[in-house]
């Protein structure tokens, strides 16, 4: 789990990003959970990175899920175009651990069957 | 640029002319207020049409003009034509200089270019030209500070009989203080020898006065003609009080009154504007309304809230609705919403675009949207326009989209791994 509760700059953001990698497979974990409650502004440098940061975790086998969006943060990001596809949304972090409980104990299983 | 002479830097004057073209573009003033008020009370169908219209600011000088014209026709050059047959002493080039003028429409360039006209022809001595307009401002002001109570009689007795006056909104009382404080104000003003550029601070507290006055008189009921009138009733008391003091030189006579005339020109359509003003303020006030009240969003089921969404779709609506929907969503800690178009009339590229937007944004906060109330002409249309709805779930009608969203939720518990759909 990751909580993002400063401001964002280039270094941090590639630290940030070292770090999850690492860690990622490190701990051969399956899920990350991205809370962003605190932030209250966003640019575009925030939501890329988000989306590319999600997109390597599941280039590592994990999935992504961002949490805590506030309002204003979500219109920016749609006013700026991001839609941020390819990244999973929950409201929460308990719904968060849901769905990505959810979403890897189906792979789990399909990997138990063998489906 | 033409202008009422307002020296076109100050900042308000500029709103002023801006926010004065828009109605001036319409026929009637007043009609056209009412009328804008209806339609919002009326249907809130209408409110992008209203919207846009508030936010177009158009620049039409000549629409000023013309309103200058029929104020011009009535009150100014009336009394001009007055001014070339009372007095035949003038020689006769001025004479039929003037009559051959008020033919024209004036505007007021052209009114202020003849005016220069008809001093250059009768000066020959370049030393009274540079004194002139000296002369004929401390004349005006003087004649105002002597004659004062006979102007304020005659002024009063004028209104009192005048056909338009509205003895069923103001007394004689209150008319009797208004043209006082008026008198006093202007008079104090024109002490100071300026009587053309009304925007200057010696006229400060004439511009005031006349503030209050006309949004007391609009409040109470009056047109904005009929404000305005207040102030152009005053030229023929003082043009006749010119008359009696300064009948010496009538050329001068003439310039003095062109310059009276000019001057109680100017206020008087300062009150308009002042008038219009206030108005635009009420109608922007009830469209902030209508806006706010207009995108409820209710809980329809735990999780689920619904967005109604009754009216056109812009920009403006636009927003309020992403900003209630997405807060509600936090309140409710709701993963559907279901917004139902039922109540919007014709969906183009720009109002799915905001729709989208608006489910994108929902999507983001980690809830759901369905989109429901899909008419078979929006369907048509939206095929047609190649709107991609793929990522969006539609239904029909909010039943249906409830029964969706109800069975989401019940398929949604945790712990359920053995279930077969998947995730959608």
């Amino acid at each position: 789990m990751v909580t993002i509760q400063v401001d964002m700059h280039d270094q941090l953001a590639s630290a940030l990003q070292d770090d999850l990698t690492t860690k990622i497979a490190k701990f051969n974990a399956k899920g990350v959970l991205i809370d962003i409650s605190s932030l209250d502004i966003v640019d575009s440098f925030i939501g890329r990175m988000l989306a590319n940061t999600s997109a390597m975790a599941r280039v590592l086998d994990a999935q992504t899920v961002v949490v805590g969006m506030q309002p204003a943060v979500a219109i920016t990001l749609v006013e700026l175009g991001l839609n941020l596809s390819g990244v999973h949304t929950a409201l929460d972090v308990e719904r968060g651990m849901e769905m990505l409980r959810r979403q890897i104990g189906i792979i789990d299983q399909d990997e138990d069957t063998g489906a | 640029m033409p202008h009422l002479g307002f020296k076109s830097e100050s900042g308000l004057s500029k709103f002023l002319r801006r926010d004065l073209s828009r109605p001036f573009s319409r026929p009637a003033n007043d009609g056209g207020d009412a009328a804008a008020i209806f339609e919002q009370t009326a249907l809130v169908l209408r409110l992008e049409a209203h919207v846009s219209e508030a936010g177009e600011m158009q620049h039409r000088p000549e629409a000023i003009g013309s309103i200058r014209e029929i104020v011009a026709r009535d009150g100014g050059a009336r009394s001009r034509i007055e001014t070339a047959e009372n007095h035949v002493q003038t020689p006769s080039e001025d004479i039929r200089f003037i009559s051959d003028q008020t033919n024209l429409l004036v505007d007021f360039h052209v009114v202020r270019i003849f005016q220069r006209i008809v001093i250059g022809l009768q000066f020959d001595h370049a030393d009274r030209d540079q004194s002139n307009s000296r002369t004929m401002t401390t004349s005006i002001a003087k004649t105002l500070l002597k004659n004062r109570n006979e102007i304020l009689q005659e002024w009063l007795r004028q209104q009192l009989s005048a056909q338009n006056l509205r003895a069923d909104l103001i007394s004689e009382t209150e008319l009797r203080s208004d043209s006082e404080r008026f008198l006093n104000v202007l008079t104090e003003a024109v002490q100071f020898g300026n009587i053309s550029d009304i925007l200057a601070p010696e006229y400060k507290s004439v511009l005031e006065m006349l503030e209050s006055f006309s949004r007391s008189r609009g409040l109470q009921g009056f047109t904005p003609s009929e404000t305005a009138t207040f102030v152009f009733s005053l030229k023929e008391p003082l043009f006749s009080a010119l008359r009696k003091s300064d009948d010496s030189d009538p050329v001068e006579l003439v310039e003095n009154m062109l310059a009276a005339d000019f001057l109680l020109d100017k206020l008087g359509l300062y009150t308009t504007e002042v008038y219009q003003q206030s108005r635009e303020q009420v109608i922007r006030r009830q469209q902030d309304e209508m806006l706010e009240l207009s995108t409820p969003v209710v809980q329809l089921w735990e999780g689920i809230v619904a967005l109604p969404l009754i009216g056109t779709l812009d920009s403006a609506r636009t927003s309020v609705v992403m900003e209630t929907l997405l807060q509600t969503i936090v309140e409710t800690r709701s993963e559907l919403a279901i917004i139902d178009i039922t109540g919007v009339p014709t969906v183009d590229t720009l109002v799915a675009q905001h729709l989208l937007k608006t489910v994108a944004a929902a999507r983001l906060m980690g809830a759901d949207c369905i989109i429901s109330g899909i008419r078979p002409q929006i369907a048509q249309t939206m095929v047609h326009l190649q709107i991609d709805l793929s990522t969006v779930t539609t239904k029909a009608t909010m039943a249906e989209a409830l029964r969706f969203a109800l069975k989401r939720r019940g398929n949604a518990t945790p712990g359920n791994l053995k279930n077969p759909s998947p995730k959608q």
